[in-house]
Order: C-alpha cells, then structure tokens, then sequence
C-alpha cells in the first residue's frame, strides 16, 4: 500500500512498540506507521549504501531491495561493516552480500538483492513493485538523470505519465491517490560527499506551536534559580499541521547556473559543492567513470573550464581540495552522509517534519554540512 | 593514496579509549574499527534493554540483559579485522580508571549521556593531557568537540547551558509542568525505597521563600499544631511508610489529599496570577476500585490519558510490588535505585498530574533597543522559530513590522524595535505566509540593571518556550553541525543563499561547536518535550538550596 497520503491503518503491534519506543517519542505513532509500510529500492550497493541501508532498516520500513550485480570486492569489505566477510571468495554480488547482516540488524524489515541493471527500470515496474522511494547511491551522472526521470513518470495504477514530465496538474483531486516515486541521489567522493532529494510536491506534517492569546505573565520566576526559570515553565501547546514543498528535478539541478555577481555568497559555499558538479562534468566526459586520484590534471582543466563559462573565478576551487575528493571515502564519512541521507529518506516516507530542499554536501575538511536549493 | 595509508598507519597503532557502548558508542566503536583502529577499549556499565535495539546496533534481542561493553566488542570482532579489543563492564567513575588508565591511550572519546560521568573523564584528561573528544546527542540534535588541553576550551570551561535545575519548593509545593512531576515522584521513590537524601524530600516546604515574602502570617505560624506535625513528618517519611506497611491506600491519602490540603492552607502561594491551586482527590478517585486498570497493551497503555482513578489504580499495584522487592533486598543497608527500564518504576510517577495547570507563553526576552527588526525576522523567527516568510504585526495598533512581501519593510530591518514603541510586555502576531501558523510573541526587555532579569553576557536574546514544538525544521546527523534546511517553500531558488556566515546555519554550528566565539551567541531555553523522564537523556537533577 502506499504510504504517500493515505494513512496507514494498521495499527503497530506491541513487540513494535516496545523496539520502536524511543524513535516513536521523537517523530510520532503516525510517522512510524508510514514508515513500516514504506518499499524503498536502492539502486547500488557501495559501502555507502551500508550505512544508509542500516539506519532504514533499524527504523522499521517495510521492505528493502537492493540491485547491484558487480561483484565484491576486498576494497568494499575493507571499507565497510555490512558486508559478509566470509564471502570475500565467492562469487557473489555487492548486494547479495550485505543481505544477512541487514536482516540480523532488524528480522522485521524484508530485504532482498534484485539483479539486473538500473537501465532495465521502468516505471511500470516501479509501480508494481511498489516502490515508495528510489535511492541511487554512488551511480553516474546520466543514471541519475534517467532514475529522477522515470521516479517523476509514474502515477497511480502503474500508469505512465505520457509525457513524462512531473505531474502537477492532479494533486488536488481527492478522489485518486496520486503515487508519487521519491527520488534520492547520495555519493561520496574522497572526504566529501552530496545527498540529493525530488520530492516532487511533498506534503508533510510538522509540529508547530499554538498560543491562545492570553495576558502575558512571567509566572514562577523564582528567586533562587539561579538558572533562567523558563526550561518548560510555559509550556506551548502544540498541533500538528500539513505544510508542502516543491523540489526541482534533477535535471534542472544540473543546469545550475551560478551567478558571478554574488561571489561574497559563492565563496562562502564549500567547494566540496564546486567538486561535486565538477565530478558529474567529469564523468559526462568519461562515459559515466568515476575520477581518481590519477585524474588531477584533467580534473584541473575541466574547472578552468567549467568556471569560465560560468564567468567564476577559478579559486574557488583549489588543488588541495580537488585531491581531497578523489580517494575512496572513508567510514566516518560515509556514516556521516549516510546518516544525513537515511534521516532524509526517514522524513520524507513518513511524510512528517520537512526533509531540506535539495541539495546537501558535507565538506570532510571544514567538517562541515550545508544545504543547497538549487535548480 | 598518501594520505590514506598514512591514516591507516596512525590508526592502527593508537591506543583508543571509548566511554560509553550506547548509541554514540556502537557507531564509534564500528567507524574505529573500519577505519583502522586496532587497540581500542570500550567501557559502560549499562546491560542492553529491548528498547535500545533500534539504533544500538551491535546488540540483537538475545543479547538483552548483557553488558553492553562485551556484547559491542564481540560484535565488531565479527567483522573480521584483527582488532584487539578490551570490554571493561564497569562504571568509568571507579577509582581504578584514574590518570594512569588515561594516561595510557593516546586519545579518550566521549559517547557518554550524563554530565556527571562527563566532567569526571573530562578533569581526568586534563589531568593526564589526552586528547578528548567529546560528543552526545538527543533527538535530533547532536555535538562533537574537540577537547585539548592548552588548546581548546575544555568541557567545563563553559557553564553548560540548560542546566535543568530545580528550585525544592516549586517541587514540593507549587509544580507547573510535566518534569516538575516527575522529579516529585523521583524523590519520592527516594524516599520510600531508595537511598535516603534529606534534599529530596517531597512533603510541603514550610520555608518556601514565596510564603515568608508576604507580610501575611505564614500557614507554619498560624498552624501551629500542623506545621509540627509536617515538621516531624519530613524526618520519618520512610519510617512512617515502613510503620505503615506501605500501604498504597494510605501513601494515597497523604500525598494527594492530605498533603494537598495542607498546601491550600498556604494561600498566598495560590494568589499568584496565573497559577493554579491544586484540587486534592476525593476519597472516590483515591479507591479507584471500580474502574478498570489502563490498558495494559505497551504503546496504548503509556500514550492515553488516563482518569485519576486509573492513576491511582497503577500507583497501588507499583507500590504493591515495589514494596515487596523492598521486603527482599538482601541487607538493611540496601535499596531501590530508580531505573527507567523498570516497569514497576516507571509506573511510579503518575503520567497525570493534578497539580499542574499548562500556562502557554512563548516569550522573546530581548533589549529592544539593541535588537533589530532584522534581527528579529533572521535570526528569531527564521532561524530559530523556522519561519519562512513571517509577516509580523504590532498588535493592537494594526502595525506591520514585517513583511513576507520584498521590499515593504526593509527600511525597517535596521532599526531596533524600541523604535517602534515595542517595549517591556509588547505583543507581536508573527504569520508564516502559509496563513495556518501564528504564534504570538511576548516581549520580555531584560532591564541591564537588574541582576536577575539581565541576560548572560554575550547573549542577545532567549527564547522562552518548547522550542522542539515550534521550529519546523530538523536538524542533520549528530557527528555534523548542519544547518537547518535552506527554506522550502512556493518558490524554488536558483541561486544559492542559504549557508554561510551570516546564514542561520553558522549560528547554530557556533552554539555547537565553538566554544571560543561568543559574540551572537544564541541561548535557547527549551522544555523537555515528554511526560516521562525516558528520554536518550537522563536529564541532571540539581537542588538547589
């Protein structure tokens, strides 16, 4: 069932309660229903998706598949927890071996590996399987452009949208759920690493305070608190409220144009955020290959050039951080981001509190994060 | 590949202390282990509860009960590194990790959730000049900072902000919300069973500074015969129980009608404006006899409101068996430590409290003259309170101070509210365009002379209220500062304005994480947002006196 709009019914049962406890106290009874009714697909099984997929799972959604046919590697086991070690010899996929643990982490959540490549995606196939979320973790640049695409194509009933463009024009009838595919987009790249969110029109609740006009009192202001009285002495009534938000594609995210006449703003960004496009450009010039530490010197031209026609200065982006992008990451970077990106994911299937808009880069070496709207 | 092998290098041969095998502790224990680390020691004294399962994922259900400390080592040799880990199941305040067990790693990491255990590894780095870092998390907010002696500020440079203090007699005599309720029952669970502490007691206070600041006789003086019997009362509470038997119906009786009675005696607590007298049950609500328990199934039982006689139905049976647990402990020296994991013990404080009145108030203390509208709009209502567009009118007087329209208002931005006649108790009506979010602002201008209403130094204003209700926004993953979500909303950007210095986000990454830069700082007040004192928090107690 799908846990856009509609309520989940079911009501969670006592062992769900007890193991949900403390999460439940923090997003509410509400938002844990949605989430244990959410089919998320993760196209890519990198180390990154460990760390995402570990924090999906322990929150209790419905099911998790992973596609990723490329076969482990020692350099994936060494970098991550989620994989089997024992099937460092066989001959199995990154996505079949990180099934055992994620099902130990939660026997609650169905997870399952799914073969085949992400081009073989349609969205028929979305729709039947039923997915409420697209992750692709670590894909290249044109996998991310078809993906944000074909998430945006489907609507109820597996229908495709014939032209494939975001659908707008039904989300006030009441009388058909709208199906709506979110789309994630996370990778990262040396110390540094992006999340990305199309949400397409997102409706969500959020807790917001309501006070009933009433004569201000500063009541118990006690003279032998040394503290300011006030932690909790005036309560606020709170409600919860529908808000929505709309997100660009991701199409519209990569013809992002930034304006040379606010360079005081534009220095202020993390360059990690300049990498970032600068590693789609390099792979759209590569055929979808990921730079490494080889690459520097075309890295370096591709920026000159890049800046250039953007009329940006060029040090905005300097050598040492184009290095700093080009390793493979690190563990407490890839817990970072994949943690930012599951909270986000968590957010938005469980359509409660707003998930940011829409493009975040944590930047390893100011230790830093930061979102975007961009598009 | 330079950096990287370097890394590892210096990984694997440093001796790592990690202090605390909880949430923190298991994603720490797990990065150090991946990344690199091969000597590292875990230490906590905690067991592994059901409820921790779901984000302390070295622990499966059959670990319940064991020692969080062995069951995290045992997890993370399975992934197959070679690490030589050490498990202390032990509290880190034990004498023997003093500054020679420090001493013997070359970096301590924090993962810890209370202060006390804190400051005590926090002295004992100083001491033996370790680096620390030090990190906690609640919600969805979290921290991590740099501790290095000579260096960085340490963890108790700083008088750390929301301290939760309370005063005993709004305990004992005029509770207004929620956690002053749970305290009360926490002392009283002292009382009864646990270790006696005299500064925990739960009876009225008779030297309630608010009785003796009015010149009317205080209830002690003019009852006499009263006062001396709470007097002689307060020394024997756990005598008094223990003469009784513990009997549920009669702690009922005295804690909620006769004490009650006798704080309605004391009647200019109850003519302060705004406050509630308390109401004490009737004997009815006390024998609860006829209405049925709570629903005993988990999540209903602890979510519904239950009626009075519903709470006192669970009181009995929590005091029934917390009685009998008292009857057979092992030595008369012994006794009940209250432990949030305990059924029995979270049944104590009742989850409905007839003594608090909900007094909704959400109040900007602030010097007018120096806080600009700007700054108001900025770094209050969109920063803070997660506003996107607010439209703020001077209430009363039909004014618009803010508008979510560009270009109405901006002349205003840099002028200070006082200004506009916005002074000591100033109502403002602030909108998000969305037109379903009001919230009505109290000014609250903190007069510099006065010493208790001055704001702390380096303070520009303090926001009075439940803050988790009212922002909108969340925060990201604890090891990262992020700032909050660039604003969403009908229109989308294309430029990038969101972050950097001046945006929202360095604000709130400067309250976190820096503790040299005091300018501008924020100092936000918040409530503890649940009933119960279950929270990844147990906050800190302290009287004081």
């Amino acid at each position: 069932m799908t846990s856009s709009a509609v309520e989940a019914p079911t009501d969670i049962t006592a062992q769900e309660a007890e193991l949900y406890d403390r999460q439940i106290r923090l997003w509410g009874l509400d938002a844990q229903k949605r989430l244990r009714a959410s089919r998320i697909l993760m196209v890519g099984a990198p180390p990154l998706t460990g760390e995402i997929a570990k924090n999906l799972v322990l929150a209790g959604i419905r099911s998790l598949t992973l596609m990723d046919d490329s076969p482990l590697s020692a350099d994936d086991i060494d970098s991550s927890f989620i994989y089997d070690p024992s099937l460092a010899t066989a001959a199995t996929t990154r996505a079949e071996a990180a099934l055992s643990a994620l099902h130990s982490l939660n026997p609650m959540v169905e997870v399952s590996a799914k073969s085949g490549q992400p081009e073989q995606l349609t969205a028929d196939l979305l729709a039947n399987e039923d997915y409420d979320a697209v992750l692709a973790i670590s894909q290249p640049v044109e996998v991310l452009q078809s993906l944000g695409r074909l998430c945006r194509s489907v609507t109820y009933d597996g229908e495709v949208n014939s032209n494939g463009a975001g659908n707008n024009s039904n989300s006030d009838s009441s009388a058909k759920q709208r199906r709506q595919v979110q789309f994630f987009a996370a990778d990262c790249f040396g110390c540094h690493g992006y999340v990305f969110l199309d949400l397409q029109r997102h409706e969500f609740a959020t807790e917001l305070a309501e006070v009933p006009p009433k004569a201000g009192q500063d009541s118990s202001v006690d003279p032998k608190t040394a503290a300011v009285p006030a932690a909790g002495s005036q309560p606020v009534e709170t409600h919860l409220i529908k808000r929505s938000a709309d997100y660009a594609d991701f199409e519209s995210v990569l013809r992002t144009r930034w304006d040379p006449a606010k360079l005081g703003s534009l220095r202020r960004l993390s360059p990690a955020l300049y990498l970032a496009f600068l590693l789609f450009e390099f792979q759209r010039a590569n055929n979808g290959a990921r730079a490494g530490p080889n690459d520097v010197d075309a890295l370096k031209t591709l920026w000159r050039a890049f800046a250039e026609s953007q009329q940006l200065p060029a040090n905005l982006l300097d050598e040492a951080v184009l290095s700093s992008g080009l390793q493979p990451p690190s563990c407490p970077v890839l817990a970072i981001v994949g943690g930012v990106a599951a909270q986000e994911v968590i957010k938005a299937v469980s359509h409660k509190d707003d998930p940011f808009n829409n493009f975040f880069v944590f930047d390893g070496i100011q230790s830093c994060g930061s979102v975007q709207t961009l598009g | 590949a330079g950096n990287a092998s370097l890394a590892r290098e210096v990984a694997s041969g440093s001796r790592v202390l990690v202090v605390g095998a909880g949430g923190i502790g298991c994603e720490l224990l797990k990065n150090l282990v991946v990344s690199g680390f091969r000597r590292i020691s875990i230490i906590d004294l905690d067991t592994i509860d059901v409820s921790n399962l779901n984000r302390q994922f070295l622990f499966r259900k059959e670990h319940v009960g064991q020692s969080k400390a062995l069951v995290a080592k045992q997890s993370v040799l399975k992934y197959g590194r070679d690490a030589d880990i050490t498990a202390y199941h032990d509290s880190v305040l034990e004498e023997k990790y003093g500054v020679d067990f420090f001493s013997g790693f070359d970096i301590v990491l924090i993962a810890l959730d209370n202060r006390a255990a804190r400051n005590h590894v926090n002295r004992l780095c100083l001491a033996a000049n370790v680096p620390l870092v030090e990190s906690g998390s609640a919600g969805y907010l979290g921290q991590v900072t740099v501790i290095r002696k000579g260096v960085t500020a340490c963890y108790e440079c700083k008088e750390q902000q929301k301290q939760k203090s309370y005063p005993a007699c709004t305990i004992r005599n005029t509770p207004s919300e929620p956690i002053h309720c749970v305290v009360w029952a926490k002392y009283l669970f002292s009382q009864l069973f646990g270790e006696a502490d005299p500064d925990q007691d739960v009876a009225p206070d008779t030297e309630d500074p608010e009785l003796s600041s009015s010149s009317s006789t205080t209830p002690a003086v003019a009852n006499g015969s009263q006062a001396n019997e709470q007097q002689s009362q307060k020394q024997t509470t756990r005598s008094w129980a223990e003469a009784t038997g513990y009997d549920p119906s009669r702690l009922l009786k005295k804690l909620f009608a006769d004490d009650i009675r006798y704080l309605l005696t004391m009647s200019v607590l109850w003519q302060r404006p705004g406050r509630r007298a308390p109401t004490p049950l009737t004997d009815e609500q006390l024998d609860g006899s006829g209405d049925a328990a709570p629903q005993s199934d988990g999540y209903q039982r602890d979510h519904a409101v239950w009626s009075a006689a519903q709470c006192c139905h669970v009181f009995r049976s929590a005091v029934d068996q917390l009685r009998r647990r008292y009857a057979e402990r092992s030595s008369a020296d012994d006794y009940l430590v209250f432990d949030k994991d305990d059924q029995a013990a979270m049944d104590f404080p009742n989850p409905k409290c007839y003594v608090c009145a909900p007094q909704p108030q959400v109040t900007l203390r602030c010097d007018p003259s120096i806080l600009t509208v700007g700054a108001l709009r900025d770094r209050v209502l969109k920063a803070e309170l997660a506003m996107v567009a607010p439209d703020v009118e001077i209430e009363g007087r039909g004014v618009i101070l803010v508008s979510s329209e560009a270009g109405e208002t901006e002349s205003n931005d840099p002028q200070p509210l006082a200004r506009f006649g916005i002074g000591n108790h100033a109502r403002l009506r602030c909108d998000d365009f969305l037109q379903r979010y009001n919230l009505l602002i109290i000014i609250a201008a903190a007069d510099p002379a006065d010493a208790e209403q001055r704001l702390p130094d380096g303070v520009d204003f303090q926001i009075v209220g439940d803050l988790q209700s009212v922002q909108a926004t969340a925060e990201a993953a604890p090891a990262a500062a992020a700032p909050p979500p660039a604003t969403s909303g009908r229109k989308r950007r294309s430029e990038a304005v969101e972050s950097g210095p001046l945006g929202s986000g360095e604000a709130k990454k400067a309250r976190l994480l820096d503790e040299a830069d005091d300018d501008d700082e924020l100092e936000i007040v918040a409530a503890p947002k649940s009933v119960d004192g279950a929270s990844s928090q147990e906050p800190d107690i302290v009287l004081l006196d």
